[in-house]
């Protein structure tokens, strides 16, 4: 998993600790683009700093705290709560956002890391119509109990169905293994993502 | 006796009410076997569905307020000790902070690993977790016990220096560490003499079992935002299980009227019972906003969540069954020891007074107190343990009579919709079929099962809570109720209800909840929410239709008893004169018409049948639950392929969630049976695996195949029927999954979670 990448930039946990850790757990990013972009170590802080960046096709100008996550400065400075903390360390998925189009694990990810990408949370899923075809089948499947951890399916779900639309039941299990429900809601879910494959044509 | 019994059940058990049942004159007619309904029992998609898929559903953690402070808490990280220094004076001073508030002084003892010392309330959640950092807070770390078999060493540490600090004090004796033994419980005592039934048994069985501390793990931590109020009150948000026990709690705590306190909950993030009270977050969180007069946010994270947010207590069960020749139970007992940490609720006995009848009967359970953060009610107190033993009993004296485990059972199960239920999951399941197949080696080192275990649960009832059905003059409903819906999916049944009762579309009905000014809605807890309040919702458009009909009366020309709704219309009752039930709201003479219903005692039902009490239909809630397993014998990875899931709920309410339920049961008795422990460092004493990386809990890619059956019974008792259904579906799944390894490997395992280890080892030892 490539430490030495990891240590040109930052993580949260570089930069709160000074010393590196695999972020295996959390969804990977994409390597190369992570490295192009943060060849450069920055210093900041500590006091807020600039950052510019597109959420849900808007791009927004921020003045942020350089140790600030993304699922912080998207909860509490944009009230963008749908993505949610469950575990603040990338084990559960219940603040997946898509950033550049690939799932995520916005706790684990400095939202000044984000400067110049393209961040996509689950309130823009459904588009200008509300709900995605994908959303309508969680919500037709009951694919859901508490709910708390919905927001996180149905942004992975939904890259995966963006990015493999031939998706198998075996690649559905794999996109969403960083994703936890308690409630044991992941049967409906599985039926929902499925559901919509087999409609848009695909096995 | 049965016949008699069982001459009542219809095809789905479709009972009639019983003579004596008929409604008083302001309740509604009681829905039978014969009731047609459009929307209850319907699979109606979640109503706030589309607010859970787009994140626009508003949760506690998502609450934010303007000036609001954010609160964290420094905690004990040790699991016993003392407190010989608390200088606040660098985190008073620090960037931010607004308001500390501490719960402990110099001097204190201290008892479990993140024991709250010191609440601190900042401008933001950086700030507060800096400035925490900055304590200078000396404790003297003391011996410690985390183990059940330390703590019971007379001359360990005490958790509590005398038993009259200790919970649970009074009601049973308490000896250093050990509270107990209690012999029964609310419903159950032992009886008869067990010693004299194993002496006289054909076949006696005695095994040892131990099950391991479980967390809830719900994926919203606990956490409230609790604001003050310009009249003196507190206006609260929080993930509650119980909004009516919030409420109390804070009054009490900050003595104020309970008019004066609002408790909020929209949207609950889980519970599975460790959301019951305000608990030491909001009560904390209320100090500091009450010091600073703004509103304080306080969520626990992943870590606090798992050293001191609840948590399934552990076992060790001594269990022995007598039986005779001719299969039947003759006698029965069981010493449970288990941990709750600093509290108390290890009790595990409840399943072996439930399932079976016995007519010599022991049972003696100990909690044992260890330094470790309280348990809380966890889906089914102390039955999922008991299942585990006892089901396992069940199977091995099976094997030994070389009878089929489920044709055992049948010999001595006598509640009726059991025995239905098990007579239809051998032909769902092809039951025979796989237990004559395998097992087999089919893929080199790959074995296959089958197991089955039995669930129980009781039928519980929050009698008097109430709720609202607001008719307006446009033809719109709305029902308002204190209750939360935790996941359960009552506000979809509740508009269900409503619609049905008033003969109206469920597109006219707006359910308003989580709301502690609305009329009091029960906890969501025992699996109770639904028994308790549909009836209430039901009683709530009847007194509104019976206005309705005192207005329709005049216009049609007949008594307001002679009036009928049916379809949204109101007619005669001889169908000679109708109009529409949009047109008789425009009549109005005010805005909206209310009816009030408030959750009356159960109806006799059937009651009055002459089966042994505790095992009438509609007062223990009956499943069972078959399980297919593969087994991999060189490394020990259990994995469960199939489940057939067959529960009770009285009437289905509404299948598609009953499902998802089912489905969230069957799972968490998986992850149960395999993966979740709290692990403690046995010399530290601290949680290992405070995280959810590992601590384990299932996930999609280990699911089986579930297959859920609901059989409708129809008790008679309220007037829709409703029964509990969360908690029995995660009853049985455990002991059918250690059953189902024992069909197929002949290795039988006493001990949970059934991690590779221990399988491994099981076949190690019954290889040799």
């Amino acid at each position: 998993m490539g430490d030495e990448k990891k240590k040109q930039g930052f993580s949260r946990r570089t930069f709160l600790k000074g010393s590196a850790l695999t972020s295996a757990l959390g969804t990977s990013l994409n390597e190369n683009e992570a490295e192009a972009k943060t060849s450069t170590p920055l210093q900041l802080g500590p006091n807020d700093a600039p950052l510019s960046l597109t959420v849900n096709g808007r791009k927004r100008k921020l003045s942020i705290s350089a140790d600030e996550t993304l699922v912080e400065v998207l909860r509490d400075r944009m009230g963008l709560t749908g993505a949610k903390v469950g575990c603040d360390r990338g084990a559960c998925g219940a603040c997946t956002v898509l950033v550049d189009g690939l799932p995520r694990a916005s706790c684990l990810t400095l939202a000044m890391d984000m400067a110049g990408h393209t961040v996509e949370t689950v309130e823009a899923i459904g588009g200008k119509s509300g709900l995605s075809t994908l959303q309508n089948a969680f919500i037709q499947q009951d694919a859901m109990q508490c709910g708390y951890c919905i927001p996180g399916f149905v942004v992975s779900a939904e890259a995966l169905i963006r990015r493999k639309p031939d998706a198998t039941r075996k690649d559905i299990e794999s996109a969403l293994s960083g994703n936890l429900c308690r409630c044991g809601s992941q049967p409906h879910i599985v039926e929902a993502i499925l559901e919509v494959l087999e409609e848009s044509g695909n096995p | 006796m049965k016949k008699t019994y069982e001459e009542l059940l219809g095809p789905e058990w479709d009972l009639r009410p019983v003579p004596g049942t008929a409604p008083a004159k302001d309740e509604p007619q009681i829905w039978d076997g014969t009731a047609q309904l459009k929307h209850v029992g319907a699979p109606i998609p979640r109503l706030d569905g589309k607010e859970k898929v787009t994140g626009a559903a508003k949760y506690t953690t998502d609450i934010q307020l303007e000036g609001m402070l954010h609160a964290v808490v420094i905690r004990s990280p040790y699991p016993a000790g003392k407190i010989e220094e608390l200088n606040l004076q660098d985190v008073k001073k620090a960037s931010g902070v607004k308001a500390i508030h501490e719960i402990v002084a110099v001097g204190a003892n201290l008892r479990y690993e993140g024991q709250p010392l010191v609440a601190v309330a900042a401008t933001s959640l950086s700030r507060a977790k800096r400035a925490a950092a900055l304590a200078q807070i000396k404790i003297q770390p003391t011996p410690h016990v985390t183990s059940v078999d330390a703590a019971m060493d007379p001359n360990g540490p005490l958790v509590y220096p005398s038993a009259a600090v200790s919970p649970g004090k009074g009601r049973l004796p308490i000896q250093g560490n050990l509270r107990g033994p209690a012999t029964g419980g609310r419903r159950f005592q032992s009886e008869g003499d067990v010693e004299l039934a194993f002496k006289e048994a054909d076949l006696v069985q005695e095994r040892y079992f131990d099950t391991p501390v479980q967390t809830h793990s719900c994926l919203e931590p606990h956490g409230s935002v609790v604001q003050p109020l310009d009249n003196g009150g507190l206006q609260i948000w929080t993930s509650t299980q119980s909004i009516s026990s919030v409420v109390r709690d804070v009054a009490r705590a900050f003595e104020i009227p309970r008019s004066k306190v609002r408790v909020l909950a929209h949207f609950v993030g889980g519970g599975f019972g460790a959301k019951f009270g305000a608990g030491q977050h909001t009560i904390m969180a209320g100090h500091l906003a009450l010091k600073t007069g703004k509103p304080v946010r306080l969520i626990l994270d992943r870590r606090e969540e798992h050293l001191c947010g609840g948590n399934r207590p552990s076992s060790q069960q001594q269990v022995k069954l007598g039986w005779s020749k001719e299969g039947r139970l003759t006698g029965l007992s069981v010493m449970s020891h288990g941990t709750a940490g600093v509290g108390t609720g290890a009790g595990v006995a409840a399943p072996f007074h439930m399932i079976y009848p016995c007519p010599h009967r022991k049972t003696l359970e100990y909690d044992v107190f260890t330094h470790a953060g309280a348990a809380a009610a966890f889906r089914a107190p102390g039955h999922p343990q008991g299942v585990f033993a006892l089901e396992g009993m069940v199977d091995l004296a099976a094997q030994t009579m070389k009878l089929d485990p489920i044709e055992l059972r049948l010999l001595n199960d006598e509640h009726p919709v059991r025995r239905e239920q098990w007579k239809r999951a051998m032909t769902l399941f092809e039951w025979k079929e796989k237990r004559k197949r395998w097992p087999t080696r089919e893929e080199g080192a790959i074995v296959r099962g089958v197991g089955a275990a039995a669930s129980v649960w009781y039928n519980i009832v929050q009698n008097r809570v109430g709720a609202t059905v607001e008719v307006y003059n446009d033809g719109s409903v709305r029902v308002l109720t204190g209750v939360q819906d935790i996941g359960g999916g009552i506000r979809t049944v509740v508009a269900q209800v409503a619609a049905d009762a008033l003969h109206v579309p469920i597109e006219t009905v707006r359910v308003e909840l989580g709301d502690s000014l609305l009329p009091e809605g029960p906890g969501s807890g025992g699996s109770k929410t639904t028994a308790s309040l549909t009836p209430a919702i039901h009683s709530a458009a009847h007194m509104a239709l019976q206005k309705l009909a005192s207005f329709a009366a005049p216009v049609l020309g007949v008594l307001p008893d002679d009036i009928e709704f049916r379809d949204g219309f109101v007619l005669t009752q001889n169908g000679s004169t109708r109009i529409s039930f949009k047109d008789l709201c425009r009549s109005m003479p005010a805005d909206r018409v209310v009816g009030h219903g408030e959750r009356k005692e159960d109806r006799p039902g059937i009651l009055n049948s002459p089966l042994k009490e505790h095992i009438q239909l509609g007062k223990i809630i009956a499943g069972v639950q078959m399980v297919q397993v593969a087994v991999d014998t060189q490394l020990g990875i259990v994995r469960v392929e199939d489940v057939l899931a067959i529960h009770d709920c009285g009437r289905v309410m509404n299948p598609l969630q009953a499902q998802s339920q089912v489905n969230g049961g069957v799972i968490q008795g998986l992850s149960y049976a395999l993966y979740e422990e709290r692990r403690l460092d046995p010399i530290e004493g601290k949680m290992l695996n405070p995280n959810l990386e590992s601590y384990r809990i299932a996930g999609v890619a280990d699911l089986p195949n579930i297959s859920v059956h609901l059989t409708n019974t129809y008790s008679g008792r309220s007037s829709t029927g409703a029964m509990g259904l969360g908690e029995p579906a995660t009853v049985p799944t455990a002991a059918a999954v250690r059953n189902a390894i024992y069909h197929a490997t002949g290795a039988f395992m006493t001990s949970l979670p059934m991690t590779p280890r221990k399988v491994i080892e099981a076949l190690h030892k019954e290889g040799s």
